[in-house]
């Protein structure tokens, strides 16, 4: 972190702390948020949806379609909101907080005090507080602690280019809620539901990543597919806890697709990626990936 | 050169490898965890693309996805020479 002074100002309740994967620290607040406000076990049924999008280029996102299916089960609004400059960002940000909205921001872990070796890759913290001098956040990877630093710290960690920053000055805007606490058996309805309706859509744009791959010599991120099944994995083994029929196999079978996508990820950003031997393995093994992970959405679908 | 000194051999040379991946000298003991080292799955990926650098022969890096798969200096040590007995070992590319 560049130097600056960061002071604590208080701290917060945290069910989840420590290092989430990959492209699910987004998750593990709103699992915070959510238990701070009376609904303990969240963070393990966040996964409620799964599936690709591509946009052309080389990172594949994943459907990002969970706080929908969220919305509908528990009746809590998460909007998931990008901005084209730092300054608009910042005035939504002030906005949401004047309404009581909670706040999750993307930032520079680079400048985020208290790691021993900060990497320029990007991380999400709550944002507590705004002030004309000063910003509160909390990076519960980190601690439950409220740290404050100065705004021009805080424009720096916001704005500053990172690993992973693909879509800019993004932030989660978490409102109030839940007002439903649906059953495990509701929940997988909910799930199935949104699936019926997003799968052919998802598999049309991962085939389409599949083929622009195959001609890719550069570098190609699927972390955020990673992250998903990571999530939908958790989903699963809750609602084997809660013995809905059929979710022990699911659970393993998600974790098993989050392992194999994380480690293509892994693959990719390597730095003997670009060697031929290296790019033909990971084309390989993302098509075998994406037919097993098509096949068990199927296998969710049909159950 | 007779089968147990192709053996022998074979592993001399994956020993080799893991000691330089590793910054260690050899022989290194099987139950070397290797998260203990500092070696991280990123570093285990490094390690087996030494190997294949070495003998010339892809290894199952995808295992590298399966959980508890290559924790230890004795699982790369075994994959290795079961990946070479599957196939001949060329020469370093």
């Amino acid at each position: 972190m560049t130097n600056t002074a960061v002071r604590t100002v208080g701290s917060l309740p945290l069910a989840y702390t420590g290092i989430p994967p990959i492209a699910t620290c987004h998750w593990q607040w709103v699992g915070n948020l959510l238990a701070n406000r009376g609904w303990p076990g969240y963070w393990e049924r966040l996964g409620l949806s799964w599936g690709f999008r591509w946009t052309g280029g080389p990172v594949l996102f994943g459907s990002a379609r969970w706080p929908a299916v969220l919305a509908h089960a528990t009746g809590i609004d998460v909007s998931i909101q990008t901005f084209s400059s730092l300054q608009e960002a910042l005035a939504a940000e002030a906005t949401h907080l004047a309404a009581g909205t909670d706040v999750i921001v993307e930032v520079d872990e680079f400048h985020l005090p208290r790691y021993a070796e900060p990497k320029h890759v990007v991380h999400a913290v709550l944002l507590v507080d705004a002030g004309e001098a000063e910003v509160h956040f909390v990076d519960s990877r980190v601690s439950a602690d409220v740290v404050a630093v100065d705004v021009d710290h805080y424009h720096r960690m916001r704005s500053s280019s990172c690993e992973g920053r693909v879509e800019s000055f993004k932030l989660y805007a978490i409102g109030p809620g839940p007002v439903e606490d649906p059953s495990a058996a509701e929940l997988f309805q909910w799930v199935r539901s949104d699936l019926r309706t997003s799968f052919r859509q998802s598999t049309l744009a991962v085939t389409r990543y599949i083929e622009f791959v195959r001609c890719a010599t550069t570098h190609i991120d699927v972390c955020r597919a990673a992250g998903e099944r990571y999530q939908a994995a958790l989903l699963f083994a809750y609602l084997s806890s809660e013995r809905v029929p059929g979710c022990d196999v699911l659970a393993d079978r998600f974790r098993s697709l989050s392992d194999r996508w994380y480690f293509i990820h892994m693959l990719s950003v390597h730095e003997r990626a670009a060697e031929e031997r290296n790019v033909r393995r990971r084309t390989q093994l993302l098509e075998q990936l994406v037919a097993a992970d098509l096949e068990a959405t199927a296998a969710v679908l049909n159950d | 050169m007779g089968t147990s000194d192709h053996q022998r051999s074979m592993t001399d040379r994956i020993d080799r490898v893991l000691a330089k991946s590793l910054e260690r000298d050899a022989p290194l003991a099987d139950d070397l965890v290797l998260a203990h080292l500092g070696v991280d799955s990123l570093g285990v990926l490094s390690i087996l693309m030494a190997l294949e650098d070495e003998f010339g022969v892809l290894m199952p890096i995808d295992r590298l996805s399966e959980t508890g798969c290559m924790q230890t200096v004795g699982d790369l040590r075994a994959i290795a020479a079961e990946t070479l007995s599957d196939g001949d070992a060329g020469t370093s590319p």
